[in-house]
């Protein structure tokens, strides 16, 4: 039967997102004459309960062993087909889509070209799929323990909802303490609840949980491993310590900006110009003081030091705005006399209670001055003797026009945050990559927000992006849920369509092995031949296209494949051109 | 040159009406609401951010308080609830306080028993004047028609005019604003034809009503004023005085009236938040027409032999209005709005030569 090869071809109107620019019923005609093709049909949703039917019937009733629908993009609807070709019997590989939707209807507007490129698309899957080859699922079991780095807010939690679950966690922590950035702040925006009762029943918790190994003082250089049996080394007091884990969190965090080098701001210089660092470490002393050891009378706070400017970070660092209204806030407490001047340059408060924190606050006789970011930085400068203050800050102030310089005894610089020194090293050992900014990319900015493309490696909280307190523990909590998921079922499906390599016809060159951006080809020195780590192996064919000798095949997605697909694309449209 | 920010000029003004102006975001919705701003006129966005940010010379300089009659769009249409129409209106108080040389003016708006105090000395002069004269009929109005006269020169000549100086040297001299001979006289035109009309109002929305009731006020007041100072309505044999007296007193009394119960009603913005000042100097307008009006009815009718404590009563009222309120309250919104208009016209000549000068 495999060598008579019945394709089926579904050609989807998408109610009117396809029909509208593209003949259906014309395409579904012209390719049931193509060789091969048993059946072609249209219908309005090949992706809805019936629609599916349609195609399990016919596989059934005309004995299809191959199913070409063209739709919408695979990205949205190719496993919705290939479990549907599973409930007929047939192998879920022995499946292609063609999209003419996202392709073709969406962005043409002549019908009759945009029905032949439909054509075309389509009969470049059929010459394509002629060559599929039934591919078997592949299943690793999962290490119930999981490795946690970084003992903020963010892995605190994620430790704690794993453990607390009766499952192991390993949570290894870079410095001598447990909490992280929220560890050095005193009250937490909008609700100047304590950050300390936040954090220390947590650290205690974590400190005394018998299913939690606290390893501090110890950084991780390397792990091995593919998802459900990865595992570490590194040395703890001199002793050499050996952890084995399914997956892995990375909270590594994130660390504030330095401000000494925007000119302007004189920080290093003017002795009472802090950063809010400094400043929340005035705050959990009780005791705000300049540098001479007063109590200032005029407090200036700065907006976006480091952040939202190309010469520093681009991005918004998103928790500073509500700290400097917290800051002002209390200082109007603390020193109910003292002047709050806030120079800002857009207020950001978009998280939960943040817009009426902001409401509340400017109603306190808080002083809130506008200045541009991008092209005009206010100036600091220490004060001269007769101007009555220790120093001057000139702004050209954006809603009124005017150049003004506020008097100040202290100035805060709110400053953005950034990634931690040691990112690249981190993200090397476990294996996820990063943006521009050195944060951690997920593996979908919506869709797949705390998990990487390393399967089993997960980022959490600041070390993914700047974050606040209630947006680190959700992702924290997204993690430990999805890694209990998993550890729950016990194992775990991967990916089939990796490179595989013909050792009668490998040369040894390791040209594969330098391009791989998974590290998941090794050379055996053995045999002289490059072996594929199929489980680390995404498909992503960089392998395949290197390899000058042809030795390396990616999975279902062969050179006879591509280049029939090709062909197929080609023939429809010399014939095109021929008419 | 920088200014300096001051956060203390916004807790000063707080003292001449209390709103939450702190709260404004500078959306702008009250300047594109309203319909008397025009381009160089812009009103009232400006006024807060120089308010929030203790501007106090530009504040000062600023006449565009002035041209906002309070429809009250603005502070309908506020999406903070800051106010701007009462911030308007309480520039407009700390301005005429700014105005004023004695300083008598900020201290009335400021301070409720100062300006009791005030009222109950002026009442004692007067019966003590009364008391002098043996409450002698004659001798008493003839030296009531007298303080009437002499009252008017000197609020005129000791507050009022040298407060319009200081008006146009915080204006016009002291920003600097370089206007021809031509655009002043233009200005004097500007300057008669808004004291006499009002005629800006009507730009407001739904203003129609109040714009009558308040021309209809300012004509009867202005008309009794010169039937009984220059006419001697309480003296005259003439019957179209008499009559004229009888209508301009009656204009005054009745249309307070109806602004004062639209006051109490609060049922336009304008009147929901009224300060002390607001209230006496309508209380006092209708007392000064109705107890006119009933003197000259009390002698017509012969009445007014037995019961001269009206006359006192009067008598006590004007001086009230003529030595408080007119020099150091709210009756000077007259002049300064008038003047404002035309030293409008004075800035916006100079600009127009300074952007042909630059083109």
């Amino acid at each position: 039967m495999e060598d008579e090869k019945r394709i089926g071809v579904y050609v989807c109107w998408c109610g009117t997102n396809i029909a509208k620019m593209v003949d259906v019923e014309r395409v579904a005609k012209e390719i049931e004459n193509l060789p091969d093709v048993v059946i072609a049909k249209n219908y309005k949703y090949m992706c809805s309960d019936p629609g599916q039917e349609l195609i399990i019937n016919d596989i059934k009733e005309h004995n299809l062993n191959r199913v070409v629908v063209s739709a919408c993009s695979p990205r949205i609807h190719e496993l919705t087909f290939r479990k549907a070709l599973e409930n007929a019997g047939l192998n879920p590989y022995m499946f292609e889509m063609a999209n003419i939707r996202e392709h073709v209807a969406w962005v043409h507007e002549d019908r009759g070209e945009a029905t032949k490129k439909a054509r075309a698309l389509v009969a470049a899957a059929v010459n394509r799929i002629k060559w599929h080859e039934s591919l078997d699922k592949r299943t690793v079991e999962i290490d119930p323990a999981t490795l946690v780095i970084g003992g903020g807010i963010a892995g605190l939690s994620a430790a704690l909802e794993i453990a607390d679950s009766g499952k192991k966690v390993f949570l290894v922590e870079k410095s001598g303490k447990l909490g992280g950035q929220v560890a050095n702040i005193d009250l937490t925006f909008p609700y100047m609840d304590s950050a300390r009762q936040l954090i220390n029943p947590k650290i205690e918790k974590v400190t005394n949980h018998p299913n939690i190994e606290v390893y501090l003082n110890c950084t991780i250089d390397e792990v091995f491993g593919y998802v459900g049996n990865f595992e570490t080394k590194f040395s703890q007091n001199g002793k050499e310590v050996e952890l084995k884990f399914g997956s892995v969190i990375v909270a590594t965090g994130l660390k504030t900006f330095d401000p000494s080098g925007i000119e302007g701001y004189g920080y290093g210089k003017i002795p009472s110009v802090v950063t809010s660092l400094e400043f929340e470490e005035m705050l959990k002393k009780g005791e705000i003081l300049t540098r001479e050891g007063k109590e200032p009378k005029n407090i200036a706070i700065i907006h976006c030091v480091g952040s939202r400017n190309v010469d520093y970070h681009e991005y918004c660092s998103r928790t500073c705005c509500m700290v400097a209204l917290k800051f002002a806030n209390q200082i109007k407490s603390a020193i109910p006399d003292a002047n709050v001047y806030d120079l800002y340059a857009d207020m950001r408060a978009f998280g939960k209670g943040c817009e009426e924190f902001y409401t509340e606050t400017s109603r306190k006789e808080v002083m809130f001055l506008m200045f541009d970011q991008q092209e005009d930085l206010p100036k600091i400068r220490a004060a001269a003797p007769e101007d009555g203050c220790g120093i001057l800050i000139e702004v050209n102030e954006k809603l009124s026009g005017e150049t003004i310089e506020v008097p100040a005894d202290m100035v805060v610089l709110m400053v953005g945050v950034e990634a931690q020194e040691n990112a690249k090293e981190i993200a090397h050992a476990v294996g996820v990559s990063m943006c521009g900014n050195d944060f951690y990319i997920e593996r979908h900015p919506k869709l797949d927000p705390v998990a990487t493309t390393t399967d089993g490696v997960y980022v959490v909280g600041g070390c993914q992006s700047p974050k606040d307190i209630p947006d680190s523990v959700s992702q924290a909590k997204a993690a430990a849920s999805r890694i209990l998921a998993t550890i729950n079922f016990g194992s775990v499906e991967v990916e089939v369509t990796t490179a595989v390599v013909n050792e009668d016809l490998c040369c040894g060159c390791q040209t594969c092995v330098s391009v791989c951006p998974y590290s998941a080809i090794k050379y055996d020195e053995e045999k002289k031949v490059s072996v594929v780590n199929e489980i680390l192996c995404k498909g992503c064919g960089t392998c395949g296209s290197t390899c000058p000798t042809g030795a390396i095949r990616s999975r279902h997605f062969t050179d006879k494949q591509i280049l029939s697909q090709i062909e197929g694309l080609l023939s429809i449209s010399n014939e095109l051109q021929e008419v | 040159m920088s200014t300096r920010v001051n956060p203390n000029l916004i807790k000063e003004i707080k003292k001449f009406g209390a709103s939450d102006w702190n709260a404004c975001f500078h959306c702008g919705n009250c300047t594109a609401v309203c319909n008397l701003t025009e381009e160089g006129v812009l009103f009232p966005r400006k006024e807060i951010r120089a308010l929030q940010m203790g501007l106090e010379d530009k504040l000062a300089a600023s006449v565009e308080p002035w041209v906002c009659y309070y429809c009250g769009d603005c502070t309908e249409t506020c999406p903070r609830d800051a106010n701007p129409g009462e911030l308007m209106m309480s520039i407009r108080r700390w301005l005429t306080a700014k105005y004023d040389w004695t300083g008598l003016a900020g201290l009335f708006y400021k301070s409720l028993p100062a300006l009791i105090i005030g009222f109950i000395l002026v009442a004692i002069g007067v019966f003590a004047i009364g008391f002098v004269k043996g409450f002698d009929h004659e001798a008493v109005m003839h030296f009531g028609h007298k303080l009437e006269f002499w009252l008017i020169i000197s609020v005129f000549t000791l507050i009022l005019v040298p407060n319009i100086l200081r008006m146009f040297y915080f204006t016009v001299i002291k920003p600097k604003v370089k206007a021809s001979i031509g655009s002043y006289v233009e200005a004097v035109g500007t300057l008669f034809l808004h004291m006499f009309t009002q005629i800006k109002t009507l730009k407001c929305d739904k203003q129609t009503v109040r714009w009558l009731e308040h021309l209809l006020v300012v004509l009867g007041y202005l008309g009794l004023l010169v039937i009984t100072v220059f006419l001697d309505w309480f003296g005259t044999e003439n019957k179209i005085i008499i009559y004229a007296g009888y209508i301009t007193g009656g204009l005054v009394f009745i249309f307070t009236a109806l602004l004062l119960i639209s006051r109490l009603g609060k049922e336009r913005e304008v009147n929901r938040y009224s300060q002390p000042t607001d209230w006496f100097f309508v209380i006092w307008l209708f007392l000064m027409g109705l107890t006119a009006f009933l003197v000259r009815l009390f002698i017509d009718t012969g009445l007014l032999a037995n019961n001269f404590w009206l006359y006192m009563v009067h008598l006590m009222i004007l001086a009230q209005w003529g030595i408080l309120i007119v020099p150091f309250g709210k009756w000077t919104h007259f002049l300064y709005r008038s003047f404002a208009l035309s030293f409008i016209n004075l800035k916006k000549a100079a600009n127009n030569v300074k952007m042909e000068a630059a083109a």
